[in-house]
């Protein structure tokens, strides 16, 4: 709850859902639990507009309601989902690489409506797929009549999977304020009566033809479904550990431990900090041809970083992962590479110094990081003044006098300095989002242009305009105009890439947090 | 902390006293680390998947306008304009929210310009009222002193009635309001001309 975050969240609903919805969602961030008419007085929107955009965000899960006073609801903004909407890309990705192509048109057409009954997602992907299928070439007909049938199957592993989760419904929706509710079994479960696979055979002809109306109410209307966030963080927080550990060692150890996860898994809760035990002979049969795995165990165990820990011989060796190990290393790698790239590898090696001995006095500093000590000083007090390094009083008497000397120690207070770089990511995020707004408003003229020229040139070559024709128009845009572009979009793209970036080093911080706050 | 402490000894040259805040944009030490020129194929997937998706929801029912504010001059173009920002409303199980949330709100508009027309009506007719009213005093003043009391209450007994009738004009038009909202249904057609009267005097060309 900061600033930065705040604005943050602003830019990204604004930049997704119209100004409208932005102002709405910051008035929500500021004021917390609110009702309808309040929201309405401090944005000074009309009613209609601010419950128009309320309806939106419930719609994408990022506002929820209770009952504020009798038959009044209050909304409560969810601002940690917004964040999430910049991860979407990644989710995407992540079910294209395990599903295939079809899994990730579910997933897409699922962040894209926030929520869906299982029979939309599915007549949409297949629209969908469709569509992307007679661009490239109608090969295969007789498969694609048969499409719906794979995305209902996709569709069905990935809530099997638990990528997917039924929406809480309501018990009653005449009352004013409904409140929303489901049972834990059913949770993860898509009755097969749900779902008419005739009627959404037809219907996906009937859209295909043209016709916009739904033809038939499907028996799931009131069914709906959404993305399931933890269950891919678990998968992002797994591949980050692999990755790291493949960087570390090599592929082969990354296979190992990913092993271990499997493992793990079927026997401890996957939120937990630290799994329950593995044996050795369990990760053999998951990994048969690995010709040296106690070596690799034995490489983990050291080079993990508290990730894979012995706790004892039997079964050839039982083995346990401790994630908010995993994760307390990966952090301070990460800070240490923040203080490194913005104070230098010394004054790095000072902090690193510190974060290990705990608590130092200012000539041990000196001494140990073999750095002048001047220097070494002079270092320690820049790094202070930016809030990484803090400094504890030791007094031997509570009376001031000169002649017992008051011992200064420093020292690293790691959630503070991680929630401290946090801001700055939400900050950076911010400012990357303007960037690239401002860059986009002052070249619209040009941007603008380019796309007309380029969909002049599409029409023709569609309606089979000679390539002289094509040639004139093309040369509408002047040769400078076109590096012009071709700059800005090149500059967009890495604002973009920075995004993702940056969205990379939130998700570390935020799981170290995490696995800080069950500790306490 | 006293000088020696903090690891200066005596005599020694100090960084001058910094007055005043420190620059917004202060000068680098460092540069920053360039990123990767050479993007990998999941990179670059995802910048794509990024853009679309932007651009999806920009364009989607979900990204809402705001009402189109009418610029001070007419222009013939702006009518194009407008009709290019036209979006439907939106489109969702509206079960799954609280109730104030839902088209009642578009309805409650509706009504709002509803009733003012009824009271423009309305405020004619009572004009109508009152010159007849008038009328009727200045001849029941002439014919006072001729005729009974009979007839006086026959006279005064006409407007009351319908005062009456108007009141119960009233009822109905209410009634009417109320019942509006429960069957109103608006498709959208005529969604920018109750929503900022936009097009109200574009329409006259």
């Amino acid at each position: 709850m900061s600033c930065n975050l705040q604005k943050c969240c602003y830019k990204i609903l604004n930049e997704y859902f119209g100004d409208i919805v932005a102002r709405v969602g910051d008035a929500l961030f500021q004021k917390g639990l609110n009702p309808l008419k309040v929201i309405c007085a401090h944005t000074k929107l009309p009613y209609s507009k601010v419950s128009e955009a309320l309806a939106v965000l419930v719609q994408h899960n990022l506002v929820t309601w209770e009952e504020w006073r009798p038959q009044i609801p209050g909304y409560t903004l969810l601002h940690d989902r917004i964040l999430l909407i910049l991860r979407f890309p990644r989710y995407v990705y992540l079910v294209r690489e395990q599903y295939g192509e079809e899994g990730e048109m579910v997933v897409d057409v699922l962040l894209k409506e926030g929520q869906a009954t299982a029979s939309s997602i599915i007549i949409t992907s297949c629209i969908k797929l469709y569509e992307a299928a007679t661009d490239e070439s109608a090969v295969a007909k007789g498969s694609l009549e048969q499409k719906h049938i794979v995305v209902r199957n996709h569709l069905l592993k990935l809530i099997e999977n638990e990528f997917i989760q039924r929406c809480p419904s309501p018990q009653d929706s005449s009352v004013p304020v409904p409140v929303l509710s489901i049972k834990e079994d059913q949770l993860y479960s898509l009755p097969s009566e749900l779902l008419d696979l005739k009627a959404l055979q037809q219907e996906i002809q009937l859209r295909r033809a043209g016709n916009t109306k739904p033809a038939v109410t499907h028996p799931d209307a009131q069914i709906y479904w959404r993305v399931n966030y933890d269950r891919f963080h678990i998968e992002f927080r797994d591949s980050e550990i692999r990755n790291c550990v493949v960087r570390r060692v090599d592929p082969l150890a990354g296979e190992c431990l990913g092993a271990m996860l499997k493992v793990s898994y079927t026997r401890s809760d996957p939120w937990a900090s630290s799994m329950n035990v593995v044996t050795a002979s369990e990760i053999r049969d998951q990994l048969k041809d690995l010709k040296y795995l106690d070596q690799y165990l034995k490489i983990l165990e050291d080079d993990s970083g508290g990730c894979v820990q012995k706790v004892g011989d039997a079964g050839g060796g039982q083995y346990r992962l401790n994630m908010a190990n995993a994760y307390e290393t990966m952090t301070h790698t990460l800070i240490d590479n923040i203080v490194q790239e913005r104070f230098g590898s010394k004054a790095a090696r000072i902090f690193r110094l510190i974060r290990k001995h705990r608590m130092m006095e200012q000539d041990q500093i000196g001494e140990l990081s073999m750095i002048g000590k001047k220097e070494a000083n002079l270092l320690s007090y820049r790094l202070l003044h930016d809030n990484f390094l803090r400094i504890h009083e030791q007094r031997k008497t509570l009376a001031p006098s000169p002649a017992n000397k008051i011992i200064y120690l420093f020292h690293v207070d790691m959630n503070s300095v991680v929630r401290m770089i946090l801001e700055w990511c939400y900050k950076g995020l911010y400012n990357l989002m303007v960037q690239r707004e401002m860059r986009a408003n002052y070249n619209r003229r040009l941007l603008e242009k380019r796309t007309r020229v380029d969909t002049i040139v599409e029409n023709l070559k569609q309606s089979g305009g000679s390539e002289e024709q094509i040639q004139e128009v093309e040369e509408m845009v002047t040769p400078s105009e076109r590096s012009l572009v071709e700059q800005v979009l090149s500059t967009q793209d890495k604002l973009f890439d920075a995004e993702t970036g940056l969205d990379d080093t939130v998700f570390i911080l935020q799981m170290y947090l995490y696995y800080q706050m069950q500790k306490e | 902390m006293t000088y020696e402490q903090l690891g200066v000894q005596k005599g020694e040259v100090l960084p001058e006293r910094v007055v005043g805040p420190p620059e917004t944009y202060p000068p680098l030490e460092f540069r920053p680390v360039q990123p990767a020129q050479e993007k990998n194929l999941a990179e670059s997937y995802l910048l794509v998947v990024k853009k679309e998706f932007r651009e999806h929801m920009q364009n989607s029912q979900y990204y809402i306008h705001p009402g189109v504010k009418r610029p001070d001059i007419e222009r013939y173009s702006d009518r194009y304009q407008l009709l290019a920002s036209h979006r439907g409303q939106l489109n969702i199980n509206w079960s799954r929210c609280p109730k104030e949330l839902s088209h009642s709100s578009a309805a409650a508009k509706k009504r709002k310009s509803w009733t003012k027309k009824t009271d423009a009506k309305k405020a004619k007719v009572k004009d109508l009222n009152v010159s007849e009213a008038l009328e009727a005093l200045q001849k029941k003043e002439e014919t006072q002193t001729k005729e009974g009391v009979e007839e006086e209450g026959e006279e005064e007994g006409k407007p009351e009635g319908e005062e009456i009738e108007e009141l119960e004009e009233d009822d109905e038009e209410l009634d009417e309001g109320t019942d509006y909202v429960n069957n109103y249904f608006d498709n959208g057609d005529s969604y920018i001309d109750e929503e900022d009267d936009a097009l109200e005097e574009g329409g006259v060309f």
